[in-house]
Order: C-alpha cells, then structure tokens, then sequence
C-alpha cells in the first residue's frame, strides 16, 4: 500500500491527521493479523501442551540473560514477526511469567534478529547487499541478540 | 555516467548532507518528542501531564477487552484496543518529522556515526529513518545513495548490516507503546531503558560487520591490503 501521500508536508494540523491515518492503516493492515497469528498461536501451544515443553527447552539459553523459558517462544514469534513477539512478552507480563526489566530487555533482544524473512526482503533486497553476504548479516543480527541479552542482563541487576 | 560526474554529483551530496540547515524549532520539536514519548512527566500532578503519551491517550472508560479471552478472537480485541494508540502516536510523529525533528536529530549524530559505526555521516539521514520512523523509508533512502554509486562496497555492506540490525528498533516498540508502558512504568522502569539498549545493539552489529570485512571477508581483505 502506498503511503506516500501521507508523508510531512509541514502543515501542523494535515501532519497530525495524515499520521493518524496511517496509524489506523498500519493497524489493520500489520498488526491486528499479527495479534490475531500469535493469539491462536498461544492458544494451540496451550491447548496442546506444548508451551511447558518448549520453555523448557529454551530454559538454559533464556536463562543467560536471566529470563524464564517461556519468552523463548516469545523470542522465535519475535523471528517470525517482531510485533507479535512484543504481544507475547506483553502478554506474558500480564501472567506474571515476567518482570518489568524482564520485558524491557526482551525488546532489543526480540528487535535485534526479528521479522528475519520480511526485513531480508525489505532491507537486504532493497539495498542491493551481495546475496553471498545475507547468511554474515543473519549471524551476525544473532550475535547481537545474544550481545544485548547478556549486557541487558548485566544492566537489569544493576539498575532494578 | 562517467566516473568524474559520479565524483561531482557525490561530492556535491556529501556536502548538502553535511551542512543541513535546521531552524531551532527543529530541535524544539525534537525536544518535545524526546520527552512526549520518554514518559518524562507520567507522574506530574499538574498541567505538565499533557506533555505525556500516556496521559494524553486517556481511557476507554469501559473495559473493551476483558481477562478472560482467548485465541484469534482475543487477538483481534487486543488489535482493536490498540487503534487509538498508533494512531496518536504516528500522528505526533508526523508533525515532529514535518517540523524538522528528524533533521535536527540527522544533524546532531552525523558526526558520531563514521567512528562509532564505520559509515560516513552522510549516510545519516537513511540511518535516522531506518531508527525512528520506517524500516521500508530508510531502506529506500539506502537504494537511493547505492544506486547512485556514492558509497563503497564495503561501505554499503556495513551499513546494510546496521539498517538489519534492528530494523526499526525506536519507531517500531514506539507505536506499540500504548501496549508495555504502563506496564514498565508500574514496575518503575524509565521508558527510554529499552531504546538505549536499541541503540546500543544497532551499534554492535554495525561494528561486527566491520570485524568481519576486514578479517573473514574474502574479498575485503584483499581491498584492505
């Protein structure tokens, strides 16, 4: 969808409501079908049991930066669709399986390597990156992820 | 085109991206985002709280989404409860970007990306787009500066990286921010604790790929020596 005409143009008032429209569009359009995927997506891994197996298997690496198994599954929605991640870990908050530092470092972990198939389309094709570089840039996104949970780690027993 | 019109067209964008003008309502507007979106005044008990996100996104007065919901259809409830919120918070963006906010923003960290990040400055302004407003716009502005043969391969290769790297990261968990905070704010975290970390991460890869071109990078190594 094109979003152009709604770009700045310097008018206060036509900026204040051409932004609000794209909000309203973005919503529909991004990320209510995300919420409603990660909804139904929680739904099955209760209904079928499978979210204590997978918290447990994602326990030691969560577990680096201080987190409980669960935000893993948070983490892999994250790699799928970052916003849907952030309703998981929001969601989770609200189960009392997380903390307030907990979430906030879940953002920059889940944003680091997130929506890796949509941004390969929309970055690395876009900005015309040599193919033979994708698979470098997808570790390395990884590593950074891991870098920012072991320093939020570090930050979070500081500061909370 | 010839390779000395690449050189002129690049010398003469490098120098209208190097000296932007931006009028002090720019910084202002700036200002004003910084703190609008900070949460800077949530607990203010006086007239200073209209100048919070939260505050000024109010209430429903009604429960829309109830505790008990689940599955698609409380997906969906959850989607709609967050209209108000991304729309406020884009249309507060937009009017900051129309008045020069992003400008100011390129103007005052040109400086800092070559050494912190390995780019040149003037790649600032896809790299403020691709942090605080859209994913797609600071891609395109990238194109743009590629496409027109201004940056080296080696150059582009680390930049891509940084633009991947957290795509987003500021403009993105912002417009969501209706959703977590007030749930950091509860637990008495400053709101702009996670966008460091954003930042911080951005600057990580950036920096990777860098260690990258110059020691596992075939064909960057070469270039180097």
């Amino acid at each position: 969808m094109d979003m152009s005409k709604y770009a700045p143009k310097g008018s206060i008032l036509d900026d204040f409501l051409n932004g609000i429209t794209k909000g309203l569009f973005f919503v529909l359009i991004s990320l209510i079908p995300a919420m409603i995927m990660s909804f139904s997506l929680i739904l099955i891994l209760n209904l079928t049991g499978l979210m204590p197996i997978i918290s447990k298997i994602f326990n030691p690496i969560m577990g680096l930066f201080g987190l409980p198994g669960e935000t893993g599954i948070a983490l892999v929605t994250g790699w799928l669709s970052t916003p849907s991640g952030l309703i998981m870990c929001v969601d989770f908050f609200n189960k009392g399986i997380i903390n307030g530092p907990q979430l906030a470092i879940m953002i920059p972990i889940m944003w680091a390597c997130g929506s890796c198939l949509q941004m390969t389309g929309r970055v690395l094709a876009v900005c015309k990156l040599d193919k033979k570089y994708y698979f470098p840039v997808y570790i390395i996104s990884w590593i950074s992820a891991f870098a920012i949970g072991i320093i939020g780690r570090i930050c979070n027993a500081i500061f909370f | 085109m010839s390779e000395q019109q690449i050189n002129e067209e690049k010398k003469a964008f490098i120098e209208e991206q190097s000296h932007i003008k931006v009028k002090w309502k720019g910084y202002v507007y700036l200002l004003f985002a910084i703190i609008f979106f900070g949460g800077f005044f949530a607990g203010a008990h006086s007239w200073l709280k209209i100048f919070d996100f939260t505050t000024i996104l109010g209430k429903f007065g009604v429960e829309l989404r109830g505790t008990t919901g689940a599955g698609a259809r409380d997906g969906f409830m959850f989607g709609f409860t967050v209209f108000p919120s991304v729309a406020l918070c884009l249309g507060i963006i937009n009017v900051v970007e129309g008045q020069q906010g992003l400008l100011a923003a390129q103007k005052l960290l040109n400086p800092i990306f070559k050494p912190l990040c390995g780019f040149p400055g003037w790649c600032g302004l896809a790299a403020v787009t691709g942090l605080l407003t859209s994913t797609d716009g600071g891609a395109a502005l990238t194109r743009d500066i590629v496409d027109k043969g201004f940056i080296s391969k080696k150059e582009q290769t680390i930049f891509t990286c940084f633009q991947y790297t957290a795509s987003c990261g500021i403009g993105a968990p912002l417009s969501l921010g209706a959703l977590w905070y007030p749930l950091l704010l509860s637990s008495s975290v400053i709101i702009i604790y996670p966008f460091l970390l954003v930042i911080v991460v951005k600057i990580i890869g950036a920096n990777l790929m860098r260690l990258y071109c110059k020691y596992i990078s075939k064909e960057f190594k070469e270039v180097n020596a």
